[in-house]
């Protein structure tokens, strides 16, 4: 037989490779179940995780995008669904039993982590949201007051899906400071860093219509019965295990004193009315007094603020002016005393003082870190804190008859 | 395996020895009239257009003498009132030489019989006067030709209006209208065995690259066809690479581009009975150029540049990319894009690549049939392709609409280059791409583009690497690349194209001792 030409035998050898890769993570774009939110649990009965997703609701929604009309009409966007298994994988993996389409986590964005679970220390989930390619480290991360479950079943009120309404609610943050929620890799740098810890988001439902609590009261008494999701304070974490809760007035200050300060209302009760102040930090520092033991703080920030409304009958000059400025301070330093107090309360530096000291003095920090968790509640802090009026808006006098 | 060679035919044989007869007809013309009509008769034997007018020329004594012509292509009045007229008037006839009795334009002494016969082929009429051993040749011709009118395929909004028709010889001097120089040289000659076409080469002496023109030159000398029946057959016989997919020969019906091509150093090259002039070397930059950026202010003209070559590459590579992202990639799509993807997508009965394929064949039937179509009903089949295409195919859910919107797009992006051969390559290489993206992802299309852009670096277009002045690079040339900078900076010609006389326009004093704008010229 008469050999084939090199031409012939470079296009059968090419031929060949087309068999050989590619094509083998081929998905078509109806067969993807796609995870919107991601909620892990400890598993309500024995060991083991039980994770929570929701799905995007595809089924038979291709007519209905055509009208226009997509996830209004009838049913949810998104299908709620829960599996359990010894560890996260293997729960998710479990899920594929349920649905068709293959499920891709590429787009989760927030991901919700039960109370129990936290509690018990969240170690094991972190490995396996490091480990798991599809997880993205730009997710949020937020712990569930009760059940993560729980919470996903709750139907969001004005975005379409539960993350958007989620994530919505965490940009807001920015501008009210009384919640913050880090992203994976914020969290977990702080909890690889052992002069640090980690914080995170935390998660609760309310109910509408019952009035709210007043500040500083905290909002537990709120969980449990309500059905609407709100992200507000701080989950506070004392190594892997979550230590206790913060308030929304309390993330304030966390917030300030750590240098991750947004904008927030800050209302000052001033002569025979309440003055309502939106605060923008514009500078913060925190310094360890060296040698000082135990060991000395001195934290300043420094901020300025716009009255934006006042309840009394007063004319605003430029006495009267410094006068609130000087209260506004007090107030404001009151709130980073108050977070501070509960740092040491529960237990967990995360306000930053032993990074500090091993940032400002790392040789001091050796000695100090061995047995840094006897000596963090005894640290003592002084807030400078300086608040700057810039003015009070285009009317002078509150509006008298 | 060998085919048994068929006998000829006989009047196969009979014309192919007619040809030889001409080819190779060296023969002179012989004094006597009647021998050589004799031989003329035999060889325009069956050319029933072929006519002969017979008359006496009034000198003492008469002579018998034939003016030979092509019927319908002659100017009767000067036939008559120049010629025949002149020639039998006794008073006139008695003068010596034909030159001074015929009034008639061009008038040249043949002397072999091949001669005579090609310029009476050419519609030239040729004269024998018994007792001469030569004949008279008279520019007689009246070409029915159309007249010059707006270009069709190469419109601009600002600029000249006049294109380029199919006589050779307008737009010689369509172009000559605007280059008034002595150093726009013109050289003739012919093509084509049987159809002896006329092509003429233009370039400018001191700014074309010689060792360009000779090559010109040679490749032409080296064409052995029967015919050619436009430029664009001469292309695939001149141009380098015969087999790529790019067109390595420019094409222009505008004779404003072939003077502005001229004074770049390029070569134009143009054939008769075409309304298409060949311009060389031609690079890749040049399909994404048209004359209205240079009749634009240069903002403008620099913006629609940046567009275009970002059409270009949604135009080759729009549906692949689509493809390999949402079937491989789809981690890369925001989130809420690709929700409305999937919601899209829900349904329909294809495979992605599938889907993208049928509708790339749809659309260029499409595309096939309203060019092939009479006008009137060309409209007939936008509608089709209105309705049918693009709603009925949604509606029944047969195709996604995010894919139609991407097969519309990326047709619209084909359609905003200007070079009509250039979009022709996007349109060809987007079913490779479209294959290797469905199989490969974007892993497919990375390697498919490095192909692709290796390729397009081994090119040349006469010598000329096609990447110019990318690769090799040529900083000082991307004046007229992606930005076009202002006319008044544009001070010289490409450099590598131009050889010779580099500088376009003066440079200030000024600028010549800052170094000038671009570096410095170097004075011959």
């Amino acid at each position: 037989m008469k050999t084939p030409g090199k031409f012939v035998m470079i296009v059968l050898l090419l031929a060949v490779s087309l068999n050989l890769s590619g094509c083998w993570d081929q998905i078509e774009l109806d067969q993807i179940a796609l995870v919107m939110l991601m909620g892990i649990d400890t598993n309500p009965i024995g060991d083991g995780f039980e994770v929570t997703v929701h799905v995007l609701n595809t089924a038979g929604d291709g007519k209905k995008a055509q009208e226009g009309s997509s996830g209004s009409s009838g049913g949810s966007q998104t299908l709620t669904m829960s599996c359990r298994g010894q560890t996260v994988m293997d729960a998710t993996r479990n899920l594929r039993g349920r649905i068709g389409g293959q499920f891709s986590f590429h787009h989760v964005r927030v991901i919700l982590i039960g109370e129990d679970l936290a509690r018990k220390g969240i170690d094991p989930v972190l490995d396996f949201l490091f480990r798991a390619p599809e997880i993205r480290f730009t997710n949020y991360l937020l712990v569930c007051q009760g059940s993560a479950k729980e919470i996903m079943t709750l139907a969001p009120e004005l975005a379409g899906t539960l993350d958007e309404e989620l994530r919505g609610v965490i940009n807001n943050q920015e501008e009210w400071s009384k919640g913050y929620a880090p992203r994976l890799t914020e969290f977990y740098t702080s909890y690889l860093d052992q002069s640090a810890q980690p914080i995170a988001g935390r998660v609760f439902t309310i109910k509408p219509d019952t009035p709210l609590q007043p500040e500083g009261q905290g909002g537990q008494e709120q969980t449990g019965t309500g059905d609407s999701v709100t992200v507000e304070g701080l989950a506070v974490f004392r190594d892997a295990q979550l230590a206790g809760w913060l308030t929304g007035t309390e993330t304030i200050g966390y917030r300030y004193i750590t240098g991750q300060g947004g904008t927030m209302i800050l209302v000052v009760p001033w002569r025979a009315g309440l003055a309502a102040l939106e605060v923008t930090p514009d500078s913060q520092s925190m310094e360890y007094v060296p040698g000082s033991n135990p060991p000395h703080f001195r934290v300043h920030i420094k901020t300025s603020g716009i009255l934006v409304e006042y309840t009394g009958k007063i004319k605003f000059t430029n006495q009267n002016v410094s006068e609130l400025q000087a209260l506004a301070g007090d107030t404001l330093r009151e709130l980073m005393i108050n977070t501070d107090k509960k740092a040491k309360e529960l237990k967990s530096d995360f306000l930053g003082y032993g990074s500090t000291i091993s940032r400002q003095d790392p040789k001091a920090w050796q000695t100090l870190n061995k047995k840094w968790r006897e000596t963090f509640p005894a640290v003592s802090t002084e807030f400078n804190i300086q608040l700057n009026i810039k003015h009070t808006g285009p009317i002078l006098t509150p509006p008298v008859r | 395996m060998h085919r048994p060679r068929k006998p000829l035919k006989l009047w196969e044989k009979k014309a192919q020895d007619l040809e030889k007869q001409v080819q190779s007809q060296e023969q002179p013309l012989s004094a006597d009239l009647q021998t050589n009509i004799d031989v003329l008769d035999q060889v325009f034997m069956g050319c029933a257009d072929v006519t002969t007018r017979d008359f006496l020329v009034a000198s003492d004594p008469p002579r018998p003498a034939r003016l030979y012509m092509l019927r319908g292509m002659q100017d009767k009045s000067i036939i008559n009132k120049s010629i025949i007229a002149p020639l039998t008037n006794r008073e006139k006839a008695e003068k010596l030489s034909v030159q001074d009795i015929v009034t008639a334009q061009g008038i040249q002494e043949l002397t072999s019989l091949g001669e005579v016969i090609k310029e009476v082929l050419r519609s030239n009429s040729v004269l024998f006067i018994h007792g001469h051993a030569k004949a008279w040749m008279f520019l007689t011709r009246d070409a029915k030709i159309r007249a010059v009118n707006e270009p069709n395929a190469q419109t601009v909004v600002r600029g000249p209006r006049d294109g380029m028709i199919e006589d050779l010889e307008t737009n010689v001097s369509l172009v000559r209208k605007r280059l008034k120089t002595p150093s726009l040289k013109v050289a003739i000659g012919n093509v084509g065995r049987r159809s002896n076409t006329v092509v003429a080469v233009l370039h400018i002496e001191g700014v074309a690259d010689p060792k360009v023109l000779a090559e010109v030159h040679a490749r032409l000398d080296k064409v052995d066809v029967d015919g050619i029946m436009d430029s664009g057959e001469l292309e695939q016989l001149i141009e380098d690479s015969a087999f790529s997919m790019f067109p390595q020969v420019g094409n222009t019906e505008r004779p404003d581009n072939v003077a502005a091509a001229l004074l770049s150093g390029r070569v134009a090259i143009m054939v008769d009975n075409s309304p298409f002039a060949l311009i060389v070397p031609s690079v890749f930059a040049d399909m994404l150029e048209s004359s209205d950026d240079y009749y634009e202010r240069f903002y403008f003209a620099s913006l629609v540049r940046i567009l275009r070559y970002i059409l270009a590459f949604v135009a080759l590579l729009g549906p692949a990319l689509y493809v390999a992202i949402t079937t491989f990639h789809h981690e890369m799509i925001p989130t809420e894009l690709l929700t409305s993807l999937i919601r899209a997508r829900s349904g329909v009965p294809f495979p992605t690549i599938i889907e993208a394929l049928l509708i790339e064949i749809a659309f260029e039937a499409l595309r096939e049939a309203g060019l092939r179509l009479p006008k009137a009903v060309g409209q007939a089949v936008s509608i089709v392709g209105v309705l049918v295409i693009g709603q009925a195919t949604v509606a029944a859910g047969l195709f996604s609409p995010i894919m139609i919107i991407v097969v519309a797009g990326t047709g619209i992006a084909s359609f905003a280059m200007p070079a009509y051969s250039g979009a022709l390559v996007g349109r060809i290489l987007r079913f490779p791409l479209l294959l290797v993206a469905g199989l490969l992802g974007l892993y497919g299309v990375a390697l498919s583009i490095a192909v692709i852009f290796i390729h397009l670096v081994s090119l040349r277009s006469f010598g000329v690497p096609y990447m110019s002045p990318l690769a090799p690079i040529s900083i000082s040339d991307w004046k007229d690349l992606i930005i076009r900078v202002p006319t008044w900076a544009m001070h010289r010609r490409p450099t590598f194209i131009a050889k010779g006389d580099l500088q376009r326009q003066a440079i200030k004093t000024s600028d010549l001792q800052s170094g000038g704008i671009d570096g410095g010229v170097k004075e011959k």
